[in-house]
């Protein structure tokens, strides 16, 4: 949707679950996650993260992510230990399952 | 659990990748910063007041952040002082227009919004949602 005008589309919101899921959540490629409850991560952990790792070490993650007012950015157009995984923007994470180093 | 074996079969029939056969296309060039996908379809999640709106603002106005013409803003509030720096700062950039939307009813699809622009959808997942759709 609008990507071939060159449209770039960022959807704020509080929880997850409510945005819609064909359209929005289905299609998304950035996720920006910053400090939130397990219900949420547990959705967004089964919709995009869960054939990358188990769901212990992508909550592991995310805390490790989160002091400070961080986030975790998930970015789906790349591979797995070439920026898919980052601590704020800059920051890329490389798995050596089962532990992550940043 | 049992451990997987994988045997090759002596005849072959290997998957190539016919992309690049069958599209002439050069790469694209980047649109925005190294670490921004060319098409960006972004979901910022989690309680309020935990800086969403800080990181989005980051991404608009550092150089390695997104690309734009034109910033389509639809907040709860356009009187968060966030939007009004953005405002500020947009205003002193030629060509580069900042058009919040004030109500529902004003809300574009992105596919009618105007070339290389970005839209902002705050807080609006509980609302009316068939433009935001």
């Amino acid at each position: 949707m609008g990507r071939h005008k060159r449209v770039d589309c960022f959807y704020l919101c509080q929880t997850y679950t409510r945005i819609p899921k064909h359209l929005v959540r289905d299609d998304a490629n950035l996720f920006i996650l910053t400090k939130q409850e397990e219900t949420n991560l547990k959705h967004v952990y089964d919709d995009h993260v869960n054939t990358d790792m188990p769901y212990a070490q992508f909550r592991e993650i995310c805390l490790a992510c989160w002091p400070n007012h961080g986030f975790l950015v998930i970015d789906k157009d790349s591979e797995l230990n070439e920026g898919r995984y980052r601590k704020e923007f800059d920051c890329f994470l490389t798995i050596n399952s089962p532990a992550a180093s940043f | 659990m049992a451990e997987l074996s994988f045997k090759e079969h002596p005849t072959l029939l290997p998957v190539i990748n016919f992309n690049k056969i069958a599209t002439d296309k050069k790469p694209e060039p980047k649109q925005h910063g190294d670490f921004l996908p060319n098409s960006v379809r972004a979901i910022l999640c989690g309680p309020s007041n935990c800086r969403k709106t800080n990181a989005v603002v980051a991404l608009l106005t550092h150089p390695n952040g997104l690309r734009f013409a034109n910033l389509y803003v639809y907040p709860k509030s356009l009187n968060q002082p966030k939007y009004a720096l953005l405002k500020r700062m947009l205003d002193n950039v030629e060509g580069v227009d900042f058009l919040p939307f004030a109500d529902h009813e004003q809300v574009i699809s992105p596919d009618e919004a105007c070339q290389e622009s970005v839209i902002l959808f705050v807080d609006v997942a509980c609302e009316k949602q068939d433009h935001i759709r």
